[in-house]
């Protein structure tokens, strides 16, 4: 099974929400990566053909989606980001309802919406109103109707948004589980998500893919780029304004420190290079989008 | 019924908007049916009897005329009004003399009669309440000629300065041929209530259905499940079919349960007895109507046209709620649809108020087409109005679903 984007293009007016994406797809988990606004949601719904592109084309095996139709729809389970549900329907009649659309027979359905309830721990809910469910067991709803159709190709956005940190690991296996023969492509925020399951990352910006490769593949790029050192509190915060800091830990007086920077040299006198994660590459790349004051104050400095 | 149509039944079933639709529908009911009946009023020897007294009474005296009105039912009623008109007191006031009191009591009961004699007898352009005064009995009993003429002098010269042409000429008298005579007459005044409460029922029920089915497409864009259903298997196919057929199967239902409320309100009241009159004795208003059915006829097709109208009106909230965002704005679209032809005023132009009366909202008033010569001229075809209105209506269901579902269909996420 071969997922092809083709210079992949959305456009609304003058902005492009995704930019001549071109990619290929084989089984296996895709983690996206990107600020808010990279294009993710857009190129997801793309590929889940709730959405046309402006040009280009999305193809299953060579054979463009928008022919394929009902049969490429019958391969694919999606779990959009804040995904719509009927609150006065019970979990159940909710699976039930949604297994009937995916052309599931009435005992399939009722055999798969057992199954996947139980999975995602929501057997002794399976009788109560949706509207009493809290934010993470709509969540874990919306993963099992992905996965009623048992789908070859399954597209989540943000799965584990609402999802306790038990319930996200839980999650990580399930997907590892899931994944054999099936094209599994998953946008978070949470980085380790991503990092730990995925076996490719593409990473988004600006409606372009940046970067893609496998999470050592990718943080291999940031070899040397990362330091960890120790300044006087007082310092640290000074410091901190000018430098990039990934994370900074107080100890006594003093402050640990680790830090990207773009030059090869150490920031600070006595800092010690270390192995860079996804997370400091994802900094690295996003900071300014994620903190706009930095990049007006980067300006200032200037 | 499939799987996919239930679920979207319960999807409707389930909503606010239904329950307060059928309340809706449950007091126009009741208000169409029980308050009249508070209303009602008649005379015996002793004065003025109200509410279901009154409607005892009305029955008692129609049973004396029950069954085919004959010529010798006119005369003699002419004969028996005018021998009390002799010897009763009169009372003048405003230099008109009527009847008094006592007279009036004793001549009452002969009223159903007495109304078609002055409606038949009376000029074209007026209703002469003492033509029966001075209408000798032998006159009175070439009743159907006399109405016969009526209708020639409003073909030929009519008093609203509409002009026929031959051909509609010829059409409204083979209606009128068909019009079996003598009249059947019975007291129908059950039945006279439903059809005349008919327009403003059929009103509200396009109303509340509109509201009801504005949600079917555009609640799934709202909330944000169109994501989900539309990447579906079925999702841009059964779905749409099973949303559409339920829409239908929900409307007919309510349309039906409501209607089936006052059918059953007004006959538990009045009677069901006249079902099978002349339609022509239900009111002198209709005395004239040149359409050829009975009692049970009219109300029928009253009810298949007025369940044609509210299927337009659902059809054409399903084609806005596949095509715009929120519910919301679907019922404000529907709502002007429905109530701006309402107040759009006639004018003196036939074709305009022809057009004007197939336009939703319009199209409820079906019972009051029925008193009308009125033909709609089309593609060569010489329609009827109330026919008219109800091919119009069907040809609105079979015009917008199909783009209702093309909405859906093609709707992309954002």
């Amino acid at each position: 099974m071969e997922l092809t984007l083709q210079a992949v293009s959305k456009r609304y007016g003058k902005a492009s929400a995704v930019d001549n994406i071109s990619a290929h797809l084989y089984p296996g988990v895709y983690g996206l990566l990107g600020a808010n606004g990279a294009g993710k949601t857009t190129l997801m719904r793309m590929i889940c053909g709730v959405l046309s592109p402006t040009s280009g084309h999305i193809a299953l095996d060579g054979q463009p989606i928008a022919l394929l139709g009902e049969k490429y729809r019958d391969l694919l389970g999606y779990l959009p980001q804040d995904f719509g549900y009927y609150p006065d329907f019970t979990a159940r009649e909710f699976m039930h309802y949604i297994a009937t659309l995916k052309g599931l027979t009435p005992s399939a359905a009722k055999h798969r919406t057992a199954e996947l309830l139980e999975r995602v721990s929501l057997a002794d809910a399976s009788r109560k109103k949706i509207r009493t469910f809290s934010g993470g067991m709509k969540q874990r709803l919306g993963i099992a109707q992905a996965l009623l159709n048992d789908p070859g190709i399954l597209v989540l956005d943000e799965p584990t948004a609402g999802l306790d940190p038990k319930e996200r690991i839980r999650f990580r296996n399930m997907i590892a589980d899931l994944a054999k023969n099936k094209i599994v492509l998953l946008s978070t925020h949470i980085v380790p998500d991503v990092e730990q399951i995925a076996h490719r990352i593409l990473m988004m910006k600006k409606g372009r893919i940046l970067m893609s490769g496998t999470a050592q593949h990718l943080t291999a790029s940031m070899e040397g780029h990362v330091w960890l050192c120790r300044l006087p509190e007082q310092e640290a915060e000074r410091f901190s304004h000018v430098h990039l800091v990934s994370s900074l830990k107080h100890e006594g007086n003093e402050a640990e420190l680790r830090v990207i920077s773009a030059s090869p040299a150490p920031p600070a006198p006595g800092a010690v290079p270390v192995a860079p994660t996804l997370e400091d590459l994802y900094l690295f790349h996003f900071h300014e989008e994620a903190d706009p004051l930095v990049a007006k104050r980067k300006e200032e400095e200037a | 019924m499939n799987t996919l149509t239930g679920y979207e039944l319960r999807k409707l079933i389930r909503r606010k908007s239904t329950l307060f639709g059928l309340l809706g529908i449950l007091i126009v009911s009741v208000l169409c049916t029980v308050v009249p009946a508070f209303h009602e009023q008649s005379y015996d020897a002793d004065g003025k009897v109200t509410g279901l007294a009154a409607i005892k009474q009305e029955k008692h005296y129609a049973r004396n005329f029950r069954g085919d009105l004959t010529p010798e039912v006119f005369s003699g009623t002419v004969a028996h009004y005018q021998q009390i008109l002799r010897t009763a007191d009169r009372v003048t006031d405003g230099g008109i003399s009527y009847l008094g009191n006592e007279g009036f009591f004793a001549t009452y009961p002969d009223y159903p009669i007495l109304g078609l004699l002055r409606s038949g007898f009376s000029p074209t352009t007026e209703y002469d309440y003492f033509v029966v005064d001075t209408l000798a009995p032998e006159k009175a009993a070439t009743f159907y000629e006399q109405r016969t003429a009526y209708i020639e002098g409003y073909l030929e010269q009519n008093p609203e300065g509409i002009t026929y042409s031959d051909a509609d000429k010829a059409t409204f008298r083979q209606m009128n041929e068909r019009i079996s005579v003598p009249l059947k007459f019975d007291y129908a005044k059950g039945w006279y209530i439903i059809l005349v409460n008919s327009s403003i029922f059929f009103l509200i029920a396009c109303f509340v259905l509109s509201i009801c089915a504005a949600p079917v497409f555009s609640s799934e864009y709202q909330s944000g499940a169109d994501a989900i259903i539309l990447s579906t298997r079925h999702g841009r196919g059964k779905l749409i079919r099973a949303k559409i057929n339920a829409a239908l199967l929900f409307s007919s239902g309510m349309f039906l349960l409501g209607w089936l409320i006052v059918l059953a309100l007004a006959l538990s009241i009045y009677g069901a007895s006249g079902w099978d009159s002349s339609f022509q004795i239900l009111d002198t208003r209709h005395l004239f109507s040149p359409y050829p059915f009975t009692v049970l006829g009219a109300f029928l097709l009253t009810t298949l046209i007025g369940w044609l109208a509210c299927l337009a009106m659902v059809s054409f909230t399903l084609l806005l709620s596949s095509r715009m965002r929120t519910p919301f704005s679907v019922m404000i679209w529907c709502v002007v649809l429905l109530f701006t032809p309402l107040f759009i005023p006639e004018s003196k132009e036939q074709l305009f108020n022809h057009l004007l009366a197939l336009l939703p909202g319009r199209q409820t008033e079906i019972f009051e087409t029925f008193r009308g010569y009125d033909l709609l001229h089309l593609l060569g075809l010489s329609v009827p109005l109330p026919y008219a209105i109800g091919w119009t209506a069907l040809l609105m269901t079979v015009l917008c679903l199909p783009f209702a579902w093309r909405g859906f269909r093609k709707h992309e996420v954002s």
